[in-house]
């Protein structure tokens, strides 16, 4: 079995030691840092993903194989960024103001970076302004708002209007979730994407950057 | 978690015994076969006219001689089931229906390849324990060859133990030389047959003929009755389940005089019947407790039992079948029972089998048996486990150790019941219609049936073609 290959098995069961080790023994043997992420840990998460569709494996599978391509791409970061690999997107990432709730958006984040996007994860009570600089200082793809409480929900309005009066509005997709959030209150508020889970949101995430 | 259903009490229990007994030695039981009615003769039974009076020793020296449980052996010997004392309980499928119903074709007769489907669906589910020849009744099968080539489908397409077909001594007679012939001597008791009393206080000729060659060959058979209480027994609950345990013990009797051992199951489906339509209510609650009260009864005697299953009145696949199959079926697990009949698929008060039915049958049992089963399983280190999880700051369990390896095991997870929000429900137009309808279809698709050696099969085609 090729090393790249041990690297998307490892990854597939969530060992996120081995996967570590697996990819610094290929920087060591000089394979470069793009097929390391295309060839080991991407392709990984690309079976895991499709497991996932099929109702083979469940979130704690995924989240687990998301953690070791976390801790296998760390150590790619720097040699990517030094041969000039982009990642496959940026997102900004943030649970909306005055809401303190955050474990529905760590698992938005995991699975993104599964996909292998960048996420800049602002954490709880982020407030419209900064959800913005960070988008334009960043230039990300994607802001993604999350928000629990249905007295919160209502800041994402206020997001989106931080955006146009930023002027980015046209250049940055806005993704919204949440227990309460619903499709049609994304059109109501003018959000872009509503998605109903974290695996649904990574896969929109990834269209949104591959645009 | 621990389920004992029981509606009598022990006093009641001997009282109800007592005048079983009483019934049976006093106003007897309505018998016009001769043969039977000479075995009791023979047995010291009082025969007047078509009445067959029989003294409490005679009945309980025949109940002593069943057995408490027995070993049925399939085609395939790993697919053997116990019935009865010390074994879980085995689940057969819906039968004796006339129609069939699927979500893309709606409701029409039963056809030969409906029978075929049925047993594929059988055999691929790992709660049914038997191949059931009389699950539908196939209308495009030859005038003549009918019941036979039903066998023999059966036998081709499952290698399970046969629950076989038993309307007369005739079919008894060939049921039981085909699964012999399928068996190949694997086993003593290689197919079961089910009979029925004639309420009120009878068996018809049909019935004891093959209670006479179900018992004569040693093959196992089950003993039911499904009157109507208020029609065919009394409206009062307790008199109805006298009732039908004398029909019961009556028939058990007759197949212990022709040979002591032979096999048999205590059954009853009895209910009550509608009072504005005069029509059979098998999804009603008062057949739980007449139900339990048999099983009861049934232990009382050491006698295997047998009730019903997802029994249901509905029509549609509507919340009306959901309550009726899910309480059917989660009290026939809580009061003891060893073989079930109509767990999965029967509908509209034995009528018909829809396929949909079938898939949520199954998901029903399989809720039943997570709550009835291992039950909460305590950890050696829960303290620390929590402690460390809370302490490690992930915030969650999500990604905790005993998520990873338990959640498979410690979480059912539902085939048809839908557990998404509501926009990914509507978007995807998801119902669990639609749901069970997928999966059978794939069951089906993916099915491939057991071997059967060719020489056996052409011994059986050369039973089938018998006259």
């Amino acid at each position: 079995m090729s090393i790249l290959n041990e690297i998307s098995q490892n990854l597939q069961c969530g060992k996120a030691k081995v996967v570590k080790e697996l990819v610094q023994k290929a920087i060591d043997e000089g394979i470069s840092a793009e097929s390391i992420l295309k060839e080991g840990l991407l392709d990984g998460m690309g079976v895991i993903g499709e497991k996932f569709k099929n109702d083979e494996v469940y979130v704690p599978d995924v989240l687990i194989a998301a953690r070791a391509m976390s801790a296998g791409s760390e150590l790619l970061k720097p040699l990517l960024a030094s041969s000039g690999v982009k990642a496959t997107g940026k997102v900004v990432l943030g649970t909306v103001a005055g809401d303190l709730h955050d474990i529905g958006k760590n698992l938005v984040r995991m699975m993104m970076e599964g996909k292998g996007l960048e996420v800049i994860d602002l954490g709880i009570d982020v407030s419209a302004e900064r959800f913005v600089e960070t988008a334009v200082r960043e230039d990300a793809h994607a802001i993604c708002c999350s928000a629990l409480l249905t007295t919160t929900m209502g800041e994402i309005k206020n997001v989106i209007d931080a955006a146009i009066q930023a002027g980015i509005r046209d250049k940055v997709t806005i993704m919204i979730g949440g227990a309460p959030v619903t499709d049609s209150f994304c059109k109501m508020v003018g959000a872009d994407i509503y998605t109903a889970d974290a695996a649904s949101a990574a896969d929109a995430a990834v269209q949104v950057c591959s645009r | 978690m621990h389920l004992r259903a029981e509606v009598l009490s022990p006093k009641d229990l001997q009282t109800v015994h007592e005048n079983t007994l009483a019934l049976l030695e006093k106003y007897g039981i309505r018998i016009k076969h001769q043969e039977a009615k000479m075995v009791f003769l023979e047995h010291g039974a009082k025969v007047e006219g078509d009445h067959v009076k029989m003294p409490p020793e005679l009945v309980m020296k025949a109940l002593s001689s069943v057995p408490s449980s027995f070993i049925l052996t399939g085609r395939n010997t790993e697919r053997n089931v116990g019935i009865g004392e010390g074994y879980s309980p085995v689940f057969g499928p819906g039968a004796g229906a006339v129609f069939i119903s699927d979500y893309e074709r709606g409701r029409r007769p039963g056809t030969v390849q409906d029978l075929r489907n049925l047993l594929a669906l059988s055999q691929s589910s790992k709660h049914i324990g038997v191949a059931c020849a009389g699950m539908i009744y196939p209308f495009d099968m030859p005038v003549g060859v009918g019941l036979e080539a039903a066998i023999l489908e059966t036998l081709k397409i499952s290698d399970k133990p046969l629950f076989g077909l038993s309307q007369d001594s005739a079919v008894s007679e060939i049921c039981i030389e085909m699964a012999r012939v399928a068996t190949e001597g694997k086993g003593e008791h290689y197919v079961m047959g089910v009979v029925n009393s004639l309420s009120p206080m009878a068996w018809d000729d049909k019935m004891l003929g093959s209670i006479m060659v179900y018992a004569a060959n040693n093959q196992p058979l089950v003993l039911a009755c499904c009157s109507m209480a208020g029609f065919t027994s009394p409206t009062t609950l307790s008199a109805t389940v006298i009732q039908n345990n004398a029909e019961i013990i009556a028939g058990i009797v007759l197949s212990q005089l022709v040979r002591p051992g032979a096999p048999v199951v205590y059954g009853n489906t009895s209910t009550i019947t509608d009072m504005s339509t005069m029509n059979l209510c098998i999804g009603a609650p008062e057949y739980q407790l007449i139900s339990t009260a048999a099983s009861q009864l049934a232990k009382f005697y050491k006698i295997p039992y047998r009730s019903g299953g997802g029994l249901t009145d509905a029509k549609a696949l509507d919340m009306q079948a959901g309550i009726e199959a899910t309480t059917n079926l989660l009290f026939s697990m809580a009061n003891g029972v060893n073989f079930v009949l109509h767990a999965l698929g029967i509908m509209e008060s034995f009528m018909s089998i829809s396929y949909e039915k079938w898939i949520m049958d199954e998901e029903i049992i399989e809720r039943i048996m997570r709550m009835t089963g291992d039950g909460c399983r305590l950890l050696p280190d829960a303290v620390e486990m929590i402690g460390n999880a809370v302490a490690s700051g992930s915030g969650s369990f999500i990604d905790h150790d005993d998520t990873l390896d338990n959640f498979r095991s410690e979480f059912y997870r539902t085939p048809v019941s839908n557990r998404q929000n509501w926009d990914t429900w509507e978007k995807n137009g998801i119902s669990c219609q639609k749901t069970a309808n997928g999966i059978w279809q794939k069951r089906l698709k993916d099915f491939v049936p057991p071997e059967l050696p060719s020489y056996v099969l052409k011994e059986l085609e050369k039973l089938v073609q018998m006259p």
